[in-house]
This record gives structure tokens, C-alpha cells and sequence, in this order.
């Protein structure tokens, strides 16, 4: 430590799928359809930038439309009403 | 831990870029309520997150390439990488025209697979304590705090987790931010910002270290300058949209 995140870091597949929370098969889907960035290391396995794969959630999911639908789950909802059911 | 120091020490350590991890006392509010300052301060981030992003994916675009060339490999999805980095040169100069002039590009969030994961848990716990039905969709929601995050710390060994607070669960974002390299953390629970502590309390652990501070202590002072009143929360996914995210 520490580890900035100003540093370019490559990450497996695994690490892809545990930090997105997604299984591993969808990040190699991913990979299939090159909708991330990756390198394909000669002895089969993969190393994707995990700042793209994070920049790239808004190419493989609808943000803006998931975050509409979000607050329309939560209309009315106050930030304190959430800090008391924090409580 | 030791006395915190005043914000005129807060250098942050790759340049101009003040890193900042939020904790679920703070990210919660900010993306299940769209009326309140927490959401202005998500917007504040998301710009950050696509302004730092356009300058740094090409970063990550040539790191590809020189690890290609190292271990013999191929690149693929290259254009996918491209298409990023105009997206976010797109999205920046976007959100640029909403947002009040002089709103700075430069608060840029990290995370960590555990804050993410009690993101998601305390999204279910506190829609089941509201009674909301039909209830957000947890998953779903946790996107939206990975969605403005530039990275992200693995999962942690709880095992290997100093303790710095009286819950095991805070000592992992407290770890989270420290590991991340952040110079903020912004929280709410009383565990990581005690009461006695007066808005701050700095963290530090070998070479690393961190300023833990209350939203209202972070608005008042390290964001003192922003027009807050002239931002519009709920404009989030039509900024996401002006700027090709979300799509």
C-alpha cells in the first residue's frame, strides 16, 4: 500500500466476474462479443483494464434507464428517510 | 489513529485529483433519494468519474498494448476501448454545459468489491425497513456505484484487516479506502466518524493514509465552493444520456 488508481491495472477474469458480481462466463461473453477491452496472453488466459471495464457498465447495462427506474421505485423517498432506516 | 489534519494538508498524492471512497451511510441516500444534496454530490462524482476516464483509458489503451507486446499476446476489443474514450470525452463536454459553471471535473471516486457488496445488502435492508414495493433491485442499484467509480480494491481478507473502528465491517471500508489510495472517505456512521471527532478523523496505517469525513463536513468545507443550489440532482440519467452512458 498504498495503490493508486492513476496506475493502469490488468485483472483476470476472475477478478473481473468478482468485482462486477457476475459470473465469469458473462464476462467471457464480454470478451467474445469485444465489448471490453482485453488481452489475449498466449497461454489462453486474459487480462482486461479494469478502469475500462468499469467505464464499460453503461455499454453492457442501461444506466440511465436502470437509475430512472430506480427513482421511480424510490419517488418520494427523502435522503433522511434513508438515513433513519440506516439507523 | 491520531488527531486529523486541516484540509489545507489534503495533497493528494497523483496530482490535482482528490481520490474519494464513499461508504453506504452516504451512497445510500445519494441513489435511493433523488431530491436530496447526496444525489448532487453522485452527480458531482459521475462528472468526475467520465472526465477522469477520457483522460485515462487511453493510459490504460497503451498499457494493453506494451503488456501484448511483453508476453507475446493480442489485444482485442480495442474499439471497444476507443468507443470509451470518446464516450467520455463526449460525456464530459455534456455534462460541462449542465452543470453550474465552474463545477469542478476533479472528485473522482474509487471502491472495492466488499463496499459494493454491502451496498447491495444494506439496499435490501433498508427497502424491507421503508416498506418499498415494489422494492429496488439491489444488483441493479449497486451498478450505479460501480457505474462512478474509476476503480476498485478486490475482495478483502477480513482476516488481515487492522481493526480501526469498533466494527469489523467498517475496518474493511476504512482498509478499502486506505488500500485504494483515497485521500477521503466520506461517512456518515458514527463508528468511522466518532461524535468526539468533529466532522474528521484521520486514519493511517504503514505508508498509507486517509481523512474520514462526515457529508456535512465535506460540503462545508472541501466543497465549500460549489453551487450547489444551482445543480439539479434528479438531472443524473439525462446527463448519464447526454453523454452517451447508459445507452
Amino acid at each position: 500500500m498504498p495503490q493508486t488508481a492513476a496506475a493502469p491495472k490488468l485483472i483476470t477474469i476472475a477478478q473481473a466476474a468478482s468485482l462486477l458480481a457476475v459470473s465469469e462466463k458473462t464476462v467471457r461473453r464480454w470478451i467474445g462479443d469485444e465489448r471490453i477491452p482485453f488481452v489475449r496472453l498466449p497461454s489462453g488466459g486474459y487480462r482486461i483494464p479494469q478502469g475500462a471495464l468499469l467505464a464499460s457498465l453503461g455499454g453492457n447495462y442501461a444506466l440511465a434507464d436502470e437509475l430512472d427506474e430506480l427513482d421511480e421505485r424510490t419517488a418520494g423517498v427523502g435522503e433522511d428517510d434513508v438515513r433513519a432506516a440506516l439507523e | 489513529m491520531s488527531a486529523p489534519p486541516s484540509s489545507s494538508r489534503l495533497v493528494n498524492s497523483v496530482g490535482a485529483v482528490p481520490f474519494v471512497v464513499v461508504d453506504t451511510s452516504v451512497s445510500l441516500p445519494a441513489t435511493l433519494s433523488s431530491s436530496g444534496l447526496t444525489r448532487k454530490f453522485w452527480v458531482l462524482l459521475a462528472f468526475g468519474a467520465v472526465a477522469y476516464r477520457a483522460e485515462h483509458l487511453q493510459l490504460e489503451l497503451e498499457t494493453l498494448e506494451l503488456e501484448a507486446v511483453d508476453v507475446g499476446g493480442a489485444v482485442g476489443g480495442r474499439e471497444s476501448l476507443e468507443r470509451l474514450v470518446s464516450q467520455a470525452e463526449r460525456a464530459r463536454a455534456a455534462m460541462q454545459d449542465l452543470l453550474p459553471i465552474g463545477t469542478p471535473s476533479d472528485w473522482v471516486a474509487v471502491g472495492g468489491v466488499d463496499l459494493f457488496s454491502e451496498y447491495e445488502r444494506k439496499v435490501e435492508v433498508v427497502a424491507a425497513k421503508m416498506g418499498l414495493d415494489p422494492a429496488p433491485d439491489a444488483a441493479v442499484a449497486r451498478r450505479q456505484v460501480e457505474a462512478i467509480c474509476v476503480a476498485a480494491e478486490p475482495l478483502l481478507d477480513p482476516g488481515k484487516v487492522p481493526p480501526f473502528t469498533p466494527d469489523p465491517d467498517d475496518d474493511l471500508i476504512v482498509w478499502t479506502a486506505l488500500a485504494s489510495g483515497a485521500e477521503i472517505l466520506v461517512s456518515d456512521d458514527r463508528h468511522i466518524v466518532p461524535a468526539e471527532a468533529d466532522g474528521a478523523q484521520f486514519y493511517e496505517h504503514e505508508d498509507a493514509s486517509v481523512l474520514a469525513v462526515r457529508f456535512s463536513h465535506l460540503v462545508d468545507n472541501q466543497l465549500a465552493g460549489i453551487e450547489w443550489a444551482e445543480m439539479d440532482g434528479s438531472l443524473l440519467s439525462q446527463l448519464y444520456r447526454a453523454g452517451g452512458l447508459g445507452e
